[in-house]
């Protein structure tokens, strides 16, 4: 995690999600500014603040789930049921609960540390994955289209996951999580631009 | 505010006027209501007979009244017209709809008649676009000429194949073609004889459909307690002997499938009758069916894959069955079957060379040269199998205790599998195309053009990352019809990366055109 590009935080401009009608001028040659930078072919890792949103999820998702499996042992309890069932029940949750602890402390950051993309001129080669490591190479001239979102957490973070788009059909949408969102726009700018014309007949 | 969507005898302001909007044919209504009808009849029969008194499936038979209601409203809402240079279909009453469609987007124009349809001479009409899921347009039901009319449409829309005329669409006779004019002629590649289908029947076995739709009907209408017979094959089976008795099922169980297969037969005969593929300038055109006929237009660029499948049975009887992929429009039962996955449903074997440079000049699949997969690839496989099929045994040995140790069996043959998937398996990087062949009972040939690869993909899980290996998935547009992916395991990993690195360059430097 030591050669990521420095962002600057975004956290006064608007979340993605709402229509902008208009875009404010300095967002955009500041995202500029960062395109040649970043199209130039080394390795780059995502913004490592996407590792705390991911763990703010996961905290998210063992208080739902967890708990609800606790009111439930609990409900089960005071109804009387048999050991056996409180056993089981018991097992599941505590299997449940298990995996979603170590989904949120320890998963996040072997994920985003093995994330990283690279891209130039011609298209952006991503390698991703825990277990099953991935590299998903897109060339620009099969990118149909982009999109650039934001959950509304990743907003206060200022954290956007580019997804592309192409005409495939198990790869049918490439996704990068994790970015910041500057850095999500310039790539989104740089792989879309293209000189020549359309793609289809 | 935007405008709301004129309606469809709206002229555009300040435009050119509009021509004239068309409305589906006239005998739309009752033929499609024949259609709703029959579809209701066979149902409501069984239901009739079988079901016990006030049982709620009755009650089915009202939807023939929704339906109704709903043709009339599509009937009357739907309108097209051509403007300059492309297709425009106005829908909807509610929500009015109006959808343009360039005529050089136009991929496949495919009709389907029934035999109703035939009589009158109309069809069913879909236009299929690269884009979407569903057809972009379904006009059901067009006169035969107006569909004519669409075709000079579309093939004067588009620029490139200049003035290619198609020929009438069918009548009773197949594949009249009616000589075009003189820059691209319609030439039959390829026919596919009755008794080929009786073939393919044989092979690919649709009895099984029926087996799964009866014992559906026997579960929800308790049908083995109407069996007339019953009581007296109970009292009779109980007199034979151990020996009689298995020697009556196997004689039932034969019976049953020759049953299927000869269901099977008569089945793909029908469907497949008179089964012609004929170029035309750059497309391939499909015709077949003996009651109901089907026509499916291909343009030969768009074809995103060609594989070719061999089981057994094809072996056994030197055919092949070709598929293919184009994009846009996702499987389903029906002409989109037709100009897919059964593109070319059964041919021989020796005249597959010839088909290939139809499809795609220069696409060969004879005589390359395969390259293997990593040299560890057969142990992985082989434990992989053996393990599986060893907890597959599992559960039967203790269910079945002494008579489960002959599931022990499976395990050389799994073993036996796969050493032979390993040693027949075998990609290969042509100048323009990536190829792939796997299976040992049904072999699988796929080849991919460069130039429609979309997005290469390399992965590796910890058991390939120990043995230095990997898994190369190469994605094309619209892929699911030709049942074969080009997905390369066990590949070294080196070879891996380097067929990557050279594809990538390839798909790179090369525009994608639909």
């Amino acid at each position: 995690m030591n050669d990521f590009q420095p962002q600057q935080p975004e956290s006064t401009s608007p979340g993605l999600s709402e229509q902008e009608p208009s875009v404010d001028p300095p967002d955009w040659t500041h995202a500029r500014s960062v395109d040649t930078a970043v199209a130039d072919g080394q390795f780059h890792h995502v913004d490592p603040r996407s590792v705390p949103l991911e763990r703010i999820g996961g905290w998210i998702s063992i208080a739902v789930i967890s708990g609800g499996g606790l009111i439930a042992l609990a409900i089960m309890l005071l109804a009387g049921a048999n050991t056996l069932s409180l056993t089981i029940t018991g097992g599941a949750w505590l299997l449940v609960s298990s995996l979603l602890l170590w989904s949120t402390l320890v998963y996040p950051r072997k994920f985003f540390e093995r994330l990283r993309y690279r891209v130039d001129e011609d298209g952006i080669e991503i390698h991703k994955g825990v277990w099953w490591r991935r590299i998903i190479n897109v060339a620009r001239t099969r990118i149909q289209h982009t999109d650039v979102s934001q959950g509304p957490l990743a907003r206060q973070y200022g954290i956007a996951k580019l997804v592309i788009h192409t005409a495939g059909t198990e790869n049918a949408s490439v996704e990068l999580p994790g970015l910041a969102r500057e850095t999500a726009m310039a790539l989104r700018d740089h792989l879309v631009a293209r000189g020549e014309a359309d793609d289809g007949v | 505010m935007n405008p709301p969507i004129p309606g469809p005898d709206a002229q555009r302001p300040g435009g050119p006027p509009a021509a004239s909007s068309h409305r589906l044919h006239a005998l739309t209504l009752p033929l499609r209501l024949i259609g709703h009808a029959k579809k209701l009849i066979l149902p409501g029969l069984i239901v009739l007979f079988l079901a016990r008194e006030g049982s709620w499936e009755i009650y089915l038979m009202l939807m023939f009244v929704p339906s109704t209601i709903f043709e009339v409203l599509r009937y009357i809402s739907m309108r097209y017209r051509f403007a300059h240079d492309e297709l425009i279909v106005n829908s909807g009453i509610l929500f009015r709809n109006e959808r343009h469609i360039p005529f050089a987007r136009i991929q496949n124009l495919d009709l389907v008649q029934s035999p109703l349809e035939r009589i009158f001479k109309v069809a069913k009409v879909r236009i299929e676009t690269a884009s979407g899921t569903e057809a972009e347009a379904t006009l059901d039901l067009l006169s035969l000429e107006a569909v004519e009319r669409m075709r000079q449409n579309v093939f004067a829309g588009r620029a490139e194949t200049a003035g290619a005329i198609e020929a009438p669409e069918e009548g009773e006779t197949a594949s009249d073609v009616v000589a075009p004019s003189a820059t691209s002629a319609a030439r039959v590649v390829l026919r596919v004889p009755t008794l080929d289908l009786a073939r393919l029947g044989l092979i690919f076995n649709r009895g099984w459909a029926l087996v799964a739709i009866a014992a559906g009907l026997a579960w929800e209408f308790d049908l083995w307690e109407k069996i007339p017979a019953r009581d007296w094959l109970e009292t009779n089976l109980e007199e034979l002997d151990t020996l009689m008795a298995a020697l009556f099922a196997v004689g039932v169980a034969l019976g049953g499938m020759i049953l299927l297969w000869c269901f099977s037969m008569i089945w793909t005969m029908m469907r497949f009758h008179g089964y012609t593929l004929e170029r035309i300038g750059d497309d391939l055109r499909v015709t077949c069916g003996l009651l109901t006929r089907f026509a499916a237009t291909v343009p030969r660029h768009r074809i995103q894959l060609v594989s070719v499948h061999e089981s057994l049975g094809h072996r056994l009887m030197g055919r092949v069955t070709v598929r293919i992929e184009t994009a846009g429009g996702r499987e389903k039962e029906g002409q989109q079957t037709l100009s897919r996955k059964w593109f070319v449903p059964i041919m021989r074997r020796s005249d597959l060379p010839g088909l290939l440079h139809e499809l795609d000049d220069g696409l060969i699949l004879d005589d390359i040269e395969w390259k293997g997969l990593a040299p560890k690839a057969t142990r992985r496989l082989v434990t992989k199998s053996l393990i599986i099929t060893g907890l597959v045994c599992v559960p039967i040995i203790l269910f079945l205790e002494w008579w489960g140790l002959l599931a022990l069996i499976l395990l050389p043959l799994a073993w036996w599998h796969a050493v032979m998937w390993v040693r027949l398996a075998g990609f290969s990087r042509t100048a323009a195309r990536v190829c792939f062949r796997s299976g040992v009972l049904t072999r699988k040939t796929s080849a991919a053009l460069c130039r429609k690869i979309q997005v290469v993909s390399l992965g590796a899980n910890p058991f390939d990352r120990r043995w230095k290996m990997a898994k190369l998935a190469v994605d094309t547009a619209g892929a699911g019809p030709a049942d074969h992916r080009i997905r390369i395991p066990f590949m070294a990993r080196a070879d891996a990366e380097q067929l990557m690195a050279s594809l990538t360059r390839e798909v790179e430097h090369s525009e994608l055109t639909w």
